[in-house]
């Protein structure tokens, strides 16, 4: 099997939400195969909005936690602290000898489409990994 | 081709009444925190004669106040209520502002300073939390840039605020402006009615020191200590040391250029950070911060007392972001939220002790001795980095 590690790029978009569903789907072809979900927790600067955001990142990852217990495979939840989503993820993807990238086309970035460029930097960045992008509007 | 969901769904609108509220809201009462801190100390030596170390620990217990606030609201916050929690601690800015006026001595202003201190921390924490829950999800990245640049606002327009009202129409002038901006909030509050949460009960006090601090953030949390002990000196004392100079003008500008390069220096620092590692952007940052600060110590004219803000801004704000990510980055999942507040709490404290500290000292060396000394003791937060921090924070290149 190619496949021996999956890093799922989540953030709780409707397109992350399927890329869960992607993940989980490739993974069921061996039992073996470990999905590491990440959620980027940007670090902005000073002030009681961190407080904010890490106590919402907090929620999602427990959230994440809970759905992939349902999930027979091994599976890891990770908070990727920084600024840059892209950076961090292959970053990840490579500390942690991942062989998939799955991941939404956008994201809770922004409205111009701040994880579509995400995603797009992965892609075009990527140097060992196979990337696999869920659209938001696909019936997965 | 049938339409999907993507395509149906309409677009969630960030820019709404209460988000835009919220961050004025935030933008206010962040200007009139630093506007007021600008020239506390100034005030205090000048109508009550205070020696330079005491009007240093009137002008920072406000700083000790927040913080009080923050440690104390952020856990009691969704029991009493957020938007609650809002109202009274605007209610008290504007009480507090309103105190300001009454001539009662030094204690007096010294007890109004805490208490002001802590209504800023409990309505910094609730606005906060408010707005950052109403941001639509698609939008979140963009939102939160947004409202946190209402905090960069608040801490260049503040200062500039302060300073030039107090030159132009006096100290009582300013003190007007500020209550007026209080009451401003108040008002506003009026039409902000974000949906309300679900409320939790208090679940009780931490039993032990590991509660409340994360050991892995102390290293970087001491950098940042010293690197704010530094900088409380300039947001102290630089209007003093400006009327001694004669740079009033160039002064009251300094917090403008700091947080332009600030600003523009955390546009790419943090991609730089991701990408090649901390080392990469602490140790110039640390080199910035230094040279920064001795030019504000030797300024003798306004150009270069606006370089040194423009160097300060641009290593300062990195030192204090990227120290952040490092604490974060440290810490175990469960224990992120912990990190944040340790950091907080030991940059704080550098913030707050820092005037108390170097006041003493103004009188044996004056404020351009105190400023070089700073530049040497951010030169000692860099030693300590590097032998502490920085061999772990080498990026292995990628496979």
């Amino acid at each position: 099997m190619w496949c021996k590690r999956i890093l799922l790029a989540y953030d709780g978009s409707a397109a992350s939400k399927n890329a869960l569903k992607l993940a989980v789907d490739v993974a069921k072809q061996d039992q073996d195969i470990e999905i590491l979900a990440a959620h980027i927790l940007k670090v902005y600067g000073a002030g009681a909005a961190q407080d904010s955001i890490i106590r919402q990142a907090e929620a999602l990852a427990d959230d994440l936690e809970k759905q992939l217990a349902q999930v027979p495979n091994p599976t890891r939840v990770e908070l990727l602290r920084g600024d840059s989503p892209a950076d961090l993820l292959l970053s990840c993807a490579a500390d942690n000898e991942c062989d998939l990238i799955v991941m939404g086309s956008r994201g809770v970035g922004g409205a111009k489409g701040y994880l579509g460029s995400v995603s797009y930097a992965v892609v075009q960045r990527s140097e060992k990994c196979a990337v696999l992008i869920a659209k938001e509007g696909m019936h997965a | 081709m049938a339409q999907t969901d993507a395509q149906t769904k309409p677009k969630p609108k960030l820019w709404t009444r209460d988000f835009i509220i919220g961050a004025g809201i935030n933008f206010l009462i962040m200007a009139n925190y630093f506007a007021l801190m600008v020239i506390t100390a100034d005030y205090a030596m000048e109508e009550y004669g205070a020696p330079a170390s005491f009007a240093g620990l009137v002008a920072s217990i406000f700083i000790v106040g927040a913080l009080i606030a923050r440690l104390v609201g952020g856990g009691i916050l969704d029991s009493i209520g957020r938007r609650r929690m809002l109202v009274i601690a605007v209610v008290a800015e504007c009480v507090m502002s309103a105190l300001y006026f009454l001539d009662l001595g030094l204690a007096f202003l010294f007890v109004i300073r805490i208490l002001h201190g802590i209504s800023y921390g409990a309505a910094s924490i609730a606005v906060s939390t408010i707005v950052t829950s109403i941001i639509p999800e698609e939008c979140k990245g963009e939102g939160v840039g947004y409202f946190m640049l209402s905090n960069t606002l608040g801490t260049a327009i503040g200062p500039f605020m302060g300073m030039a009202i107090s030159q132009a129409v006096g100290i009582r002038g300013l003190f007007a402006v500020c209550l007026a901006i209080a009451f401003i909030c108040l008002a506003s509050l009026l039409w902000f009615k974000p949906p309300r949460e679900e409320r939790k009960p208090f679940s009780g006090g931490a039993a032990h020191l590991r509660d409340f601090i994360e050991p892995t953030a102390i290293p970087i949390g001491i950098v940042a200590c010293l690197v704010f002990f530094g900088y409380a000196s300039i947001l102290t004392f630089l209007s003093s040391y400006a009327e001694q100079v004669g740079i009033q003008t160039a002064a009251s500008f300094f917090f403008v250029a700091y947080a332009i390069t600030m600003f523009i220096s955390r546009l790419f620092t943090g991609k730089i950070f991701d990408r090649r590692g901390a080392n990469v952007v602490m140790i110039p940052a640390f080199v910035l911060a230094i040279v920064g600060m001795a030019a504000v110590g030797l300024a003798f004219n306004g150009a270069i007392l606006l370089l040194g803000a423009a160097l300060l801004g641009a290593g300062i704000g990195t030192l204090q972001s990227c120290g952040l990510t490092i604490a974060l980055q440290k810490a175990s999942v469960r224990r992120i939220s912990l990190a944040n507040s340790t950091y907080y709490v030991l940059m704080d404290g550098g913030v707050g002790l820092g005037p108390v500290l170097l006041g003493a000292f103004v009188p044996l060396v004056g404020y351009s001795g105190v400023y070089l000394a700073m530049a040497g003791l951010i030169g000692i937060a860099m030693v300590f980095y590097l032998v502490v921090i920085a061999k772990g924070q080498v990026k292995t290149k990628r496979a």
